[in-house]
C-alpha cells in the first residue's frame, strides 16, 4: 500500500530531521517527504551523516 | 590549450603592483640597504633552490657581495645536482633587421640608419644547414618587430621544414597572441624568449616610444599565453643596464615564479642580455651598467633561490666571462653566434643588433666545456616520439 | 598564528579533526573542543534500522564547528559524487572531502577517480578537498580542475607512521597554489608539528586522537603542537647544516674587475 517517506520513517522510528533519503536513487529533499509517494518495488536509502576521518 | 586555475584571481600585473615592482623602486633600495651579514648568512643556510622575494632580495644586496665564493659553492653544487656536468649549446638564426620600433638601446631601432636585410624562408634554410653542419640540433630564431614579412604563416612554414635537422626550436620574436602561439606549437616551436626588458612601467614607456612593442601589457601578459600555448620552455629576462638590476631582478623572479605555477608543465628560463655597444646607439644615456660581479651576484642569487629553472647565457658576453659564468649556475648557452641576418653564410659585416664578444668557433666553445669537467649536449629533446 | 583561509574562509585553527573511533560521544565532543579544531569531518553511511538514532553527532555543535562530510566508502567517482551530493542535500553545506579508496587494506586514495570526481563536483560548486597520496603532479592537476586545497597523507590511514612520504609533500607544499592540509598517519604531535614545519598550511589528524589513552589531553597536545610548528615555519629556521666537500674557488676570477 502506498505511503508517503515521512510516513515510512515515522513508521521505522526514524527522525526525518538526522537523514538523507533517496528513492530509486533520487535525492529527496527533506521538505519533500511529507509530499514524496513511495510504491512497492521502489528503493529507499536513508543515510545519515556518522563519525569519520 | 592549457588554460590555468579558472579560480585564481591573481595575475602577474597585480602581483607586480602590488609589490611595487612596476615603477616604485625606492622601497626595495631601502630594503636591500638594509640587509645584514646575518641575514645572508642565514639565507645561505636555507634549503638552496627554495624562493621566496625575502630570500632573493637578501641574495641579491649589497651585503650578499661579501659572500659571493659561498653562493658559488652552493650554486654549483645545486646546478650539477639537478643537471648534471652538462651544458646545453644553441645556435640563434637572425631573419630581419626590418622593424617597427624604436627601443632606445637597440641597434635594430627604426631610426637607425644601415641597411636592412631579411631572409626568405628558403635563404633561412641556407643558413640553418650552416649552423646545423657546426653540429647544432638546437636552433633559436630571432627576428626584429617586421610582422608583414616575418609572419607567423612564414613562421609555421620555416619550423616545418626545420624540424627535421633541429630536435628543439623556439623563437624570440615579437609578441603574439594566444592563436598564434598556438599555431606555431602545432608547427613545431616549443620554446619562445621574450624578455621584458625592464618590469619598470615608467622606464618601459621611455625606453619604447614607438611601435608595437611600446605596449607594455601587451608584453608583461605574452608570457601567460606562451604557457597556454603548451610551449615547453619559456625564456624570460630584462635587458640589464636600463634600470637598477636588483628590483628588475626582484620582478623578474616573481614573474617566473607565478609562471612556474601557473603553468607547471613548463620549463621557465633566465637569460642574462646585458646592454652592450651597438652601432648608432648613444651608450652615455645608460646609468645602471652592470659589472660583471652584480652580473655573477645575479645569476647565482637566481640559481640558488630557482633549483630547476634555465640559465643562458649568450655570446654577448666575452669569453673568458663565460668559461668561469658556467660552473655559477650557467646551463645554457649559445657558440658561433651571428646577430645579422644572412650572417653564417655571408659572414658578412652587415650591421648586427649588438656586438658579440665571444667569437669563438662552436668547436672551441665545446672544447672549453669539456675543458672544465662538463659535456656540451648538442641535443636535449627529440620531438619526433610525441609526433 | 596566521589565519588560515580556504575558499575564501577563513580559520583561526589549523588543526583539522576526524570525528571517527572515539570511545564515546563526550571523549569526542570534549576532545574536538580542546583541539581547537574549527573544521571536523563526518562521513555518511546508511541508517541501521536496529541502531536508528545512535546519533553520536548531535555532540557536535554545528554552530562551533564547519562539518566537513567525507565520501569515505566511496570505490569510484560515481560513489563519491553521489555521496557529496547527498551530504549538500543533508546540510546544505557544499563543502565536501573527497576520499575515493577502494583499497580496503591501506585505504589508498585513488588517484584516477579522485581526479574525475573533483572535476565534476567542482563544476556542480563543491568546495572540494581531495584526499590523495603525496603525488606533487596529481596535486597540480587537482589544482587545475578548482579544488580549494590539496591533502595528501603523510602515511597511511590509522598507521600513526609520521611524515613517510616528506620528501613528496616538501614539493607539494613548494609548487601548491591552495592550501595544502597533511591528512593521515599523524600519529604524534611531533609529526604534525613536522608538517606545519616544511609549510603545510594545516594537518588533519583523527585516529591518533581518538584512539589515545587521553584522548581530551591528546588533542590539546596536537594543538599546541600545530601552533609550534607553525610559528617555527613563520620564523624562517635555518637548514641542517651540510658541509661541503672543499672546492676550488670559482670566483677568483672576478677580483681581478
Amino acid at each position: 500500500m502506498p505511503a508517503t517517506l515521512a510516513q515510512i520513517l515515522e513508521r521505522l522510528g526514524v527522525e526525518a530531521a538526522t537523514v538523507v533519503a533517496e528513492v530509486d536513487g533520487r535525492i529527496i529533499e527533506r521538505e519533500k517527504f511529507a509530499r514524496t509517494q513511495v510504491h512497492e518495488g521502489q528503493s529507499i536509502e536513508l543515510i545519515r551523516f556518522v563519525p569519520g576521518g | 590549450m592549457i588554460s590555468a586555475n579558472p579560480n585564481r584571481a591573481d595575475n602577474v600585473r597585480a602581483i607586480l603592483s602590488g609589490r611595487a615592482l612596476d615603477g616604485q623602486s625606492a622601497v626595495w633600495r631601502e630594503q636591500l640597504e638594509n640587509v645584514k651579514s646575518s641575514d645572508v648568512e642565514r639565507a645561505l643556510s636555507q634549503r638552496a633552490g627554495a624562493y621566496s622575494p625575502d630570500r632573493l632580495l637578501t641574495l641579491i644586496s649589497p651585503a650578499a657581495q661579501d659572500y659571493l665564493e659561498q653562493m658559488a659553492q652552493a650554486a654549483h653544487r645545486l646546478t650539477v645536482q639537478r643537471f648534471g656536468r652538462t651544458i646545453r649549446l644553441y645556435a640563434p638564426l637572425y631573419l630581419s633587421s626590418f622593424c617597427e620600433n624604436s627601443c632606445r638601446y637597440c641597434g635594430f631601432n627604426r631610426t637607425a640608419k644601415f641597411e636592412r636585410t631579411r631572409l626568405t624562408v628558403a635563404q633561412a634554410l641556407e643558413e640553418a644547414d650552416i649552423i646545423a653542419s657546426e653540429g647544432f640540433t638546437d636552433l633559436l630564431l630571432v627576428s626584429s618587430e617586421d610582422r608583414d614579412f616575418i609572419s607567423i604563416d612564414y613562421l609555421a612554414e620555416l619550423a616545418g621544414r626545420l624540424r627535421e635537422k633541429f630536435s628543439f626550436i623556439s623563437i624570440e620574436v615579437y609578441a603574439m597572441t594566444a592563436a598564434d602561439y598556438g599555431r606555431l606549437f602545432s608547427a613545431g616551436i616549443e620554446g619562445v624568449t621574450l624578455y621584458q626588458e625592464t618590469y619598470d612601467r615608467r622606464a618601459y614607456h621611455y625606453y619604447h616610444p614607438a611601435g608595437p612593442k611600446s605596449d607594455y601589457e601587451n608584453r608583461l601578459t605574452a608570457p601567460d599565453r606562451i604557457a597556454a600555448a603548451g610551449m615547453r620552455e619559456i625564456g624570460l629576462g630584462v635587458l640589464l643596464g636600463l634600470t637598477d638590476w636588483r628590483t628588475e631582478t626582484l620582478a623578474l623572479a616573481e614573474h617566473a615564479h607565478y609562471l612556474m605555477k601557473c603553468y607547471w608543465r613548463s620549463r621557465v628560463s633566465f637569460s642574462f642580455p646585458r646592454l652592450r655597444p651597438a652601432f648608432d646607439v648613444d651608450r652615455s644615456q645608460f646609468q645602471h651598467l652592470l659589472t660583471d660581479t652584480e652580473l655573477a651576484q645575479m645569476i647565482m642569487a637566481l640559481r640558488l633561490c630557482f633549483a630547476d629553472a634555465g640559465l643562458v647565457i649568450s655570446t654577448r658576453e666575452r669569453a673568458l666571462l663565460r668559461d668561469n659564468l658556467i660552473r655559477l649556475g650557467i646551463t645554457k648557452m649559445s657558440a658561433g653566434s651571428r646577430t645579422s641576418p644572412g650572417g653564417y653564410s655571408r659572414r658578412s659585416d652587415s650591421t648586427g643588433q649588438f656586438e658579440i664578444d665571444d667569437n669563438r668557433s662552436p668547436a672551441d666553445v665545446a672544447a672549453m666545456i669539456k675543458h672544465q669537467g662538463f659535456e656540451p649536449v648538442w641535443k636535449d629533446w627529440d620531438a619526433i616520439f610525441t609526433d | 598564528m596566521d589565519d588560515l583561509v580556504i575558499a575564501g574562509r577563513q580559520f583561526k585553527s589549523r588543526l583539522l579533526v576526524g570525528t571517527g573511533k572515539f570511545a564515546s560521544c563526550e571523549d569526542m565532543a570534549e576532545a574536538l573542543d580542546k583541539s581547537g579544531a574549527e573544521i571536523v569531518t563526518v562521513a555518511l553511511r546508511r541508517v541501521k534500522i536496529d541502531n536508528k538514532n545512535d546519533d553520536m553527532l548531535r555532540a557536535i555543535d554545528l554552530k562551533k564547528y564547519l562539518m566537513l562530510p567525507n565520501t569515505s566508502g566511496a570505490r569510484d567517482a560515481d560513489e563519491a559524487v553521489r555521496l557529496a551530493r547527498l551530504a549538500r542535500a543533508a546540510t546544505a553545506i557544499n563543502w565536501v572531502k573527497l576520499e575515493v579508496t577502494p583499497d580496503p587494506y591501506y585505504l589508498l586514495p585513488d588517484p584516477v577517480e579522485t581526479l574525475k570526481a573533483a572535476e565534476i563536483l567542482v563544476k556542480e560548486d563543491f568546495v572540494v578537498l581531495p584526499y590523495i597520496n603525496a603525488d606533487p603532479i596529481l596535486s597540480k592537476r587537482l589544482q587545475d580542475v578548482g579544488t580549494a586545497t590539496v591533502m595528501p597523507l603523510g602515511s597511511p590511514i590509522g598507521s600513526n607512521q609520521g611524515l613517510r612520504t616528506r620528501a613528496a609533500l616538501e614539493i607539494i607544499i613548494e609548487q601548491a597554489n591552495v592550501p595544502v592540509v597533511v591528512d593521515a598517519g599523524l600519529g604524534l604531535p611531533s609529526h604534525a608539528a613536522e608538517a606545519m614545519e616544511i609549510g603545510a598550511d594545516a594537518v588533519l589528524v583523527n585516529t591518533a586522537v581518538a584512539t589515545a589513552k587521553d584522548p581530551v589531553e591528546m588533542a590539546l597536545a596536537f594543538k599546541l603542537a600545530v601552533e609550534a610548528g607553525r610559528m617555527a615555519y613563520n620564523c624562517g629556521p635555518a637548514a641542517p647544516d651540510k658541509k661541503a666537500s672543499a672546492s676550488s674557488p670559482l670566483t677568483g676570477f672576478l677580483r681581478d674587475e
